[in-house]
């Protein structure tokens, strides 16, 4: 590694003050919006992704290009559509780069390992069946039905996300959805939802 | 109304995000979903998502935001400092880039001046001669060796000024 010199020591520090400046929101408001938002937006970078390393360094970019955004945000909720566009953006174009090289494409979702025989449980094959229907989906799809239906966000919330006008969420959904239940097959959606969990908004 | 759109859709996941359905939300929306074509599969995707996310949910391990504040701030330093950088080393090409011409264009000058045929056989001569171990004879040589070591100098020596500055 190269030796610094003072003057590059010295060249740093300033960099450092004005790095901060450079940044959208003090450390302090930066921490507790952090972590209102980091395990969602983990969560939906993983099953966007399909992968969890991919999920946690895009975690770290998706803030960082936050915090060097330079916007000004009206609430707390204009931030957080804003951190999962740019999570969208970034998970969308991962997603081309995969399918251009299909190697690197993993064959399970997250959680996904193959399971050992005889320790087959009906809501892990439930939930595998679902991975493998979204990791079938396009990068949009999964958006959609991620931000619908697992996030309850509202047609607005996932127009602001998603970049495209509010009127064309409805259609774009409805057609999202029936390729999953396609994908999922007719029994398979059956058995998917499982009402003792039904889960309140979290 | 078109195909796809029902009005009650926001209705029935609204019922599902606050953990309404299906006992405790109207019976009235419950006969919806059973027959409404665009409904009937929302309650089954949705709660089916809502378990995924609740599972990933519990088992996501995300850093901490002191960590990615520090991480953010060592980034925006590091690019901070290599835009500041950014001319300096703009400065560095154009001086070697500089040098190599002017060498390249004083050996296109200097070239016309070397007698290079008389050079060459005059090689031919020393080279016996050296052999012989009369170096004496070789004297002639002087002169097309300086040239040569000149024009080696002006080209390896801004190289040389760079590597020490950059290490800087």
């Amino acid at each position: 590694m190269r030796d610094m010199t003072l003057s590059r020591v010295d060249r740093l520090d300033a960099a450092a003050v004005d790095a901060e400046q450079d940044f959208v929101l003090d450390e302090d408001a930066f921490r507790a919006f952090y972590d209102r938002t980091a395990r969602a937006l983990w969560v939906y970078l993983s099953r966007m992704t399909g992968d969890a390393q991919a999920s946690d360094d895009l975690l770290q970019e998706v803030y960082y290009r936050f915090l060097r955004s330079g916007q000004a945000f009206e609430s707390e909720a204009h931030r957080r559509h804003y951190v999962f566009r740019i999570a969208t953006n970034l998970a969308r174009d991962g997603w081309r780069r995969r399918q251009a090289r299909p190697d690197v494409m993993p064959l399970h979702a997250p959680g996904a390992e193959p399971r050992a025989a005889g320790a087959v449980d009906d809501q892990a094959i439930r939930r595998t069946d679902l991975r493998r229907a979204l990791g079938r989906m396009s990068a949009r799809e999964r958006a959609l039905v991620w931000l619908a239906y697992a996030e309850g966000s509202s047609h607005q919330e996932i127009a602001s996300v998603l970049g495209v006008k509010c009127g064309s969420i409805k259609p774009l959904l409805w057609r999202a959805r029936r390729k999953l239940g396609r994908l999922l097959g007719g029994t398979a959606r059956a058995s998917v939802a499982d009402p003792a969990e039904g889960g309140g908004r979290s | 109304m078109k195909r796809n759109e029902c009005e009650r859709e926001v209705e029935v996941l609204d019922a599902i995000c606050t953990g309404r359905w299906p006992e405790t939300c109207d019976a009235e929306l419950r006969a919806h979903v059973a027959a409404c074509a665009t409904c009937r599969d929302v309650p089954a995707l949705a709660t089916g998502l809502r378990a995924e996310r609740a599972e990933a949910w519990q088992r996501a391990v995300v850093p901490s935001s002191g960590l990615v504040w520090w991480r953010a701030e060592m980034r925006a330093r590091q690019e901070r400092a290599a835009r500041a950088a950014r001319p300096i080393t703009l400065v560095h090409v154009l001086a070697i880039v500089g040098c190599f011409a002017a060498a390249v264009g004083i050996a296109a000058l200097g070239v016309p001046l070397v007698p290079v045929g008389a050079w060459l056989s005059s090689l031919g001569d020393w080279l016996p001669s050296l052999a012989m171990g009369d170096a004496a004879d070789g004297m002639p040589l002087l002169r097309p060796v300086i040239l040569v070591a000149i024009g080696a100098w002006l080209v390896l020596a801004p190289i040389v000024v760079y590597f020490v500055v950059v290490r800087d």
